[in-house]
């Protein structure tokens, strides 16, 4: 019997409490006809920075690890490009994007944490909010606006707008009393953080991306492990974890609204009531336009040609940007 | 112990400069973001390793003028030596933590510089020359923690209970006042 | 496991060792005895993440702020104003004590400055006039300690660095609470005084001019609790630039009062690195402790513990506010502070209590810590300025103030409004 130590995201949100921990604690245990047992916790109950999650998992803290992309582009810039803002907007593209992106995931893992990636599987889409009026994306320039990441701030700064970086707990505080006017999260989280009490408005774009998170296995527990066994943990956490959570975050997202503006179902409590500002055509060419020519150009300038080589190949020709050296 | 004393506190004063340009820095940030003028990229961040660095290289000089809060059960109505004793396992203890913390903050530097690890803001600050800094100050604590054992044990063995209490007795005037978080002394506040 | 660090707390220290390598130790114990990782490996990650932090830079700039104000010589200015226009209450000077604490602490982000800063500035008054020693010290032991409750204060950003809580909230919600304390502090006093008139002093009635006259140096500290609160609460700064703030006004403050200087200001920053240094190194040394805890599965052990004997909420929090009381008599505040939080706060909270309404009760609790004999700072602070005179006349006088807080206590249970009220409506 084989015993493995995982580490999953936030222990309060929907990816985990819905799809890593029913699939590591009960799925693949069953799969693997009790041949694999799972000791699972949290980073945050673990009391971790997100952004430390690999370089533990490289050290042998424990096994697997699962953490946001986002949260690791500090050591692996490589992994910016997997959730350009804007760069796919709606979830089957999003998909789509992420498995032509796996070849430069695990060459990533590889050389900067030694580790083996295995599957990619999104959060929710980083969407706007904001309690000064706005009516399109234009309207954000000028705006004093928290970011979560880098790439993010850069296509703020694109847009006229003013990036800022605060804690996540500090935003309602900061947002109800317009120290900031707008914040970049996910919808659900943003709700359950009771988001809806301080934001007047939301815009459904993923501005901050899908905040996809990655699954990956220390090197040496990966090479300890005997081929049927990675075979097992390779099919289930592509074909059952993360197919699981892509095949949902549509209807995921599209709660995520319903609890922030009151339109539809909301499973999770009261619904808030924010004002839903629509998107348009120009908005979304605009946003190509600030990628194109802002930042992925800046991305590129960070990672090698070996990674440029496998955007152009693979991502490049699904979201027609590709990359000019 | 002049040397050590020196750098220390030259440290401290560095670090106490860091401060006053971080509140001059977070000021300007302020006027000009409610300017509409935009933000001053960079501040927060800054900040954010001034206190790193102000958390590691503070510890030797508060170590050397014996500010650490050491909590009083019973140490002093306890007899010189057993007091001295005492003592002698508490800089035992800060050696311990302090080269076990050096020995496990290396691989942070390393990682950094093996990754060319970059901040995730747009200033993209190089991750490594904030955390040398920092890893620099853990040095110098680990570093004076050891001299100090090593002076302290001298005096043990000459039977020189006055220089060892000097060097890292439990002092409890100057230990209340450590915890004052605003600590004026005693002398400084008759002066005014 | 809870074993293990109750035996292990105290056997450190019962031998003096420095409390943030006390944490440092009991976290590597739990790594070798309890955890399923190799938890050391990850503590220069630890260190970094957790010191390289924007919103703990507060912490040196509230303290660099009471630096300056203290050797600004404003607070002697302000406690005359406060002695002319309350001297004619039953009670007198003590009620100057009381109220120049609370605007002070409107200044201070400790309890500990505030008092040292009073006690020199009123004890030379209240022995020159005659006033009972026991009372006239208890006033200024029990009022310094509104230092950490009325907003800013050091404590509060722990707390909620610690709970992640949001720290204007927590600001907010001490407000109500500090000026409700200080009101109680001085009714009790003044209660006393009618009872026993000789434990006040004289009672002498300032001429309006001269009460006038003197309001203005009560302006400086008005100012600067105004400037700090409003640029929070008007939406220019976070709590953290707040600070810096602060620290901007002090100095021009001190330049009004011509005490800024060049050895001034470097003397008060070397003052202030040493001791940032030193709470900042308790603090990264109680967040690793917290790391270790929480990832050899505290909280699976605790939520065991609390199914094998089902205590109600309120039982629960009786037990922990139990557990402050006692611990409160021998160890001060941060360390109180430090010490509990990681495993009490997870606790009460899966409970169901509010975490700023519980930050605001553990402020409580910590500054009845400070002046609760055997070990109460405030008491300490308080008899250093007195040298030669019995240590046991603060421990009395202090009483009556300590019953007052834990009815303050009481209060805050029945009704959780107190505190979160003005947070509410902010
Ligand atoms: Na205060
Ligand atoms: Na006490």
């Amino acid at each position: 019997a084989v015993n493995i130590n995982v580490v999953g995201t936030w222990s309060s949100v929907s990816l985990h409490k819905d799809y890593e921990a029913p699939f590591w604690t009960q799925t693949l245990p069953q799969a693997s006809g009790g041949e694999i047992n799972v000791e699972m916790t949290t980073f945050d109950q673990m009391g971790v920075a997100s952004g430390d999650v690999f370089r533990y998992l490289s050290n042998g803290l424990f096994d697997i690890g699962i953490t946001l992309s986002d949260y690791v582009v500090s050591d692996a810039p490589e992994l910016e490009g997997l959730d350009l803002p804007m760069l796919a907007v709606d979830p089957a593209l999003a998909e789509q994007v992420s498995q032509a992106y796996f070849p430069i995931i695990q060459r990533a893992m590889q050389r900067r944490y030694n580790a083996h990636a295995l599957a990619v599987a999104p959060n929710t889409p980083q969407v706007v909010f904001c309690n000064t009026p706005i009516s399109s994306m234009g309207d954000l320039a000028g705006k004093t606006i928290r970011a979560s990441g880098r790439s993010t701030a850069e296509f703020l700064n694109a847009l006229g707008a003013n990036s800022t970086v605060m804690a996540f707990s500090e935003v309602p505080g900061a947002m109800e009393r317009s120290v900031i006017d707008c914040a970049v999260t996910g919808s659900m989280s943003a709700y359950n953080a009771g988001w809806g009490d301080v934001a007047s408005y939301v815009m459904p774009l993923p501005i901050g991306g899908w905040d996809p998170s990655i699954t990956a296995a220390n090197g040496d527990f990966w090479d300890s492990l005997s081929s049927d066994d990675k075979q097992l943990i390779e099919q289930q956490t592509q074909e059952v974890f993360a197919a699981g959570v892509w095949r949902h975050i549509g209807a995921d997202a599209e709660e995520g609204i319903a609890c922030l503006t009151g339109n539809g179902e909301c499973s999770q409590g009261e619904p808030a009531d924010l004002e839903l500002v629509a998107t348009s055509e120009s908005d979304l060419e605009r946003a190509h336009q600030i990628l194109e020519e802002t930042v992925l150009p800046a991305w590129a300038s960070r990672v090698d040609d070996e990674t440029i080589e496998l955007w152009n190949e693979n991502v490049a020709p699904l979201v027609g940007l590709p990359v000019e050296r | 112990m002049t040397f050590t004393r020196f750098v220390s506190t030259l440290a401290n004063r560095l670090v106490g400069l860091m401060l006053l340009a971080v509140v001059a820095f977070l000021l300007v940030e302020i006027l000009i973001r409610k300017a509409g003028l935009g933000t001053l990229p960079g501040v927060h961040e800054y900040a954010g390793y001034v206190l790193a660095i102000l958390s590691s290289w503070g510890l030797s000089q508060t170590l050397i003028e014996r500010a650490h809060i050491r909590i009083d059960l019973g140490y002093s109505r306890l007899p010189r030596r057993l007091q001295c004793a005492l003592d002698l396992i508490s800089i035992a203890a800060v050696n311990l933590v302090g080269w076990l913390i050096l020995l496990k903050a290396w691989p942070v530097l390393a990682t950094s510089l093996h990754n060319g690890s970059l901040a995730n803001t747009p200033l993209s600050t190089p991750l490594w020359i904030p955390q040398l800094i920092w890893l620099a100050g853990y040095g110098w604590f680990a570093f004076t923690a050891s001299i100090l054992a090593l002076r302290s044990l001298a005096a043990a063995m000459a039977g020189d209970s006055a220089t060892l209490s000097a060097l890292i007795g439990m002092d409890s005037d100057k230990n209340a006042e450590a915890t004052t978080i605003a600590p004026t002394s005693a002398h400084e506040r008759g002066r005014h | 496991m809870l074993a293990f660090l109750g035996i292990g707390l105290l056997a450190l220290l019962l031998t003096g060792i420095p409390i943030a390598i006390a944490l440092f130790l009991l976290a590597f114990g739990v790594d070798q005895f309890f955890a399923f990782f190799p938890l050391l490996r990850a503590l220069g990650q630890n260190l970094w993440s957790a010191g390289n932090s924007f919103l703990l830079i507060a912490i040196p700039l509230f303290i660099l702020m009471g630096e300056i104000i203290v050797r600004s010589g404003i607070a002697e200015r302000a406690y005359r104003a406060m002695e002319l226009w309350l001297c004619w209450l039953p009670g007198g000077l003590l009620h100057a004590n009381i109220m120049t604490s609370t605007l002070f602490s409107a200044t201070s982000g400790s309890s500990v400055a505030t008092a040292a800063t009073v006690s020199t500035v009123a004890i030379p008054q209240g022995e020159k006039l005659g006033y009972d020693p026991r009372l006239f010290c208890g006033t200024i032991a029990a009022g310094g300690t509104l230092g950490i409750l009325i907003p800013p204060s050091i404590n509060l950003i722990v707390y909620g660095f610690l709970t992640e809580t949001s720290i204007p909230r927590l600001f907010m919600a001490g407000l109500i609470p500090g000026l409700l304390l200080a009101m109680l502090f001085m009714l009790v006093s003044m209660l006393i005084c009618q009872w026993r008139p000789s434990l006040g002093g004289p009672s002498n009635r300032a001429s309006w001019g001269e009460r006038w006259r003197h309001l203005i140096f009560l302006l400086p500290l008005l100012v600067l609790f105004v400037v700090i609160v409003a640029s929070i609460y008007l939406g220019w700064a976070t709590p953290t630039e707040a600070a810096a703030i602060g620290v901007a006004s002090s100095l021009v403050l001190a330049a009004f009062n011509r005490r800024l200087g060049l050895k001034m200001l470097l003397s008060a920053l070397d003052n202030t690195v040493r001791t940032s240094s030193m709470i900042v190194f308790i603090i990264l040394a109680a967040s690793f402790l917290n790391f270790a805890l929480s990832s050899a599965g505290l909280s699976t052990r605790i939520d065991e513990l609390l199914q094998a004997y089902n205590p109600s909420p309120i039982t629960l929090l009786l037990m922990v506010l139990a557990i402050l009381i006692v611990l409160g008599f021998f160890i001060e505040t941060l360390s109180l502070m430090v010490i509990t939080i990681p495993v009490v706060a997870p606790l009460l909270f899966t409970a169901g209590f509010d975490p700023v309404w519980f930050g605001v009760m553990m402020i409580l609790f910590v500054e009845l810590a400070l002046i609760t004999p055997p070990v109460g700072l405030n008491l300490y602070i308080v008899q250093s300025s007195r040298p030669d005179r019995p240590f046991s006349h603060v421990i009395v006088g202090a009483l009556p103030y300590i019953a007052i807080m834990l009815i303050m206590a009481l209060l805050l249970i029945l009704f959780p409004s107190i505190a979160l009220w003005l947070p509410g409506v902010l």
